[in-house]
């Protein structure tokens, strides 16, 4: 077993990634290296403080999931910045389903779910003064071999080994993310941004025709999804017939909110 | 709501001044707010004239063009009496007030902020969680690299770093409030 405080060190394709047992969360981790390279890669056994929008925790129990971070250095002026938010949930619906998993969909814009559930989430920060590069940290967490959850998750999470019956190696399938990454990243790179969005709505429910309600800081939205602009956003035609573009907020499917 | 904003703007060089007030004396006329074209076309005036001063007052607005003000005339600016109380000089960029900017003469509306601009399309946060401290409040002394807010689109949580140390003077987007690419998010007073 590896000390809290001496990661395992190797690369993959682009990443260099150090793999720690035990850390507090892997984007805290890479966040506390300000000058970290492009394709760093952060990887733990076990989160002990993960945490997912506004600072929400994520479960993370020891060597049940994949709990990673890699650092991209995006142009900070492409207004396509936001579809790296997109495209990392693509990267790991492809890596699920290679490994077999059925039932995938893609919750706008970046949780990966299994049926209506969710089996994944991810969380990019981004740090930047508006010029030049960025840091943008792509936070995954991805439910592998877990045979269960608390009480105040168990509707709504499931796991590779619920769903498939079989465990998976962690390794395996943080290999295989991280090459998926590098070849959608790529792709942004080279402004492929039509690619990405086809593809997302090729994995996802919600790109079109999905009853949803949205939760505003402030406000419920109800309606039906109708397709996502150029940036990534979710268009949802409301009852009242009202065409609203959604860039933050938690969308949820009405059978999910019946629950 | 009211704008308090102290103004200063300075012509490359030093050359000319102007300052705006509001007007306490004056009787009330009915208030008609001067634009930014108009504006530009007192300077031009002005520069182009004998004068070596020129004021104008409408309702609540006034504003003094002064040529050769030099030093003397910038500290003018920057006491504490010149105060514009004008609403469609706070809903103006303060960026945009830099572009009369027409030596020798120089107008002063807004103090001299640095405006950080949103990079992205998004929701403005001021602090980190809903229950968490914001990242800064009015009068805070920032340096360069603080974190002043996020702007959330697509679960992207950007964090808008200051690019110059000094002080927050303006926070122009109240916290969870939608908003648009190179709107002004903060104004500091370097």
């Amino acid at each position: 077993m590896q000390s809290d405080h001496t990661p395992r060190i190797f690369s993959r394709g682009s990443f260099i990634v150090h793999h720690y047992s035990t850390i507090g969360s892997t984007s805290d981790a890479l966040k506390a290296i300000p000058d970290a390279p492009e394709f760093l890669c952060i990887v733990a056994d076990e989160q002990t403080a993960g945490r997912g929008r506004r600072t929400r925790s994520w479960h993370s129990s020891p060597g049940d999931g994949l709990y990673l971070s890699v650092l991209f250095r995006p142009d900070a002026g492409s207004e396509k910045i936001t579809l790296l938010s997109l495209l990392a949930a693509v990267a790991v619906a492809e890596t699920l389903s290679e490994l077999g998993l059925q039932r995938i969909d893609v919750k706008w814009p970046n949780d990966v779910m299994c049926g209506d559930r969710k089996i994944c989430g991810i969380l990019v920060e981004g740090a930047s003064s508006g010029s030049g590069d960025m840091r943008l940290i792509v936070g995954i967490g991805i439910n592998l071999n877990h045979h269960g959850f608390p009480d105040d998750l168990v509707s709504t999470a499931t796991s590779f080994l619920i769903e498939t019956g079989r465990n998976v190696p962690v390794d395996e399938v943080r290999d295989r993310l991280l090459d998926r990454l590098q070849i959608w990243y790529g792709r942004w790179c080279a402004g492929k941004w039509s690619g990405i969005l086809d593809r997302w709505r090729e994995l996802s429910s919600y790109a079109k025709g999905k009853r949803v309600i949205v939760t505003l800081d402030d406000s419920l939205i109800n309606g039906e999804t109708a397709g996502l602009t150029d940036s990534g956003a979710l268009i949802v035609k409301t009852d009242s017939g009202e065409l609203r573009t959604i860039l933050a907020g938690e969308v949820s499917s009405l059978r999910e909110e019946a629950r | 709501m009211k704008n308090t904003e102290r103004s200063n703007k300075r012509a490359p060089g030093g050359g000319s001044s102007t300052s705006g007030s509001p007007s306490s004396t004056k009787k009330a006329d009915p208030v008609e707010n001067i634009g930014l074209a108009e504006i530009k076309e007192l300077i031009q005036l002005v520069s182009e004239n004998q004068f070596n001063e020129f004021e104008l007052e409408r309702g609540n607005f006034r504003l003094r063009l002064r040529k050769g003000g030099g030093r003397e005339g910038y500290d003018d600016l920057i006491s504490p009496s010149v105060v514009i109380e004008n609403r469609q000089v706070e809903s103006r960029p303060s960026t945009a007030v830099a572009t009369p900017a027409v030596d020798p003469v120089h107008v002063v509306e807004e103090e001299k902020l640095h405006i950080i601009a949103s990079p992205i399309v998004g929701t403005f946060y001021r602090s980190p969680s809903p229950t968490a401290d914001q990242f800064v409040k009015l009068g805070d002394q920032v340096e360069a690299g603080k974190t002043l807010c996020i702007i959330e689109a697509m679960k992207l949580m950007n964090e808008i770093q200051s690019d110059a140390s000094g002080t927050i003077a303006k926070i122009f987007v109240d916290n969870g409030h939608p908003v648009e690419y190179g709107q002004p998010l903060f104004g500091i007073k370097l």
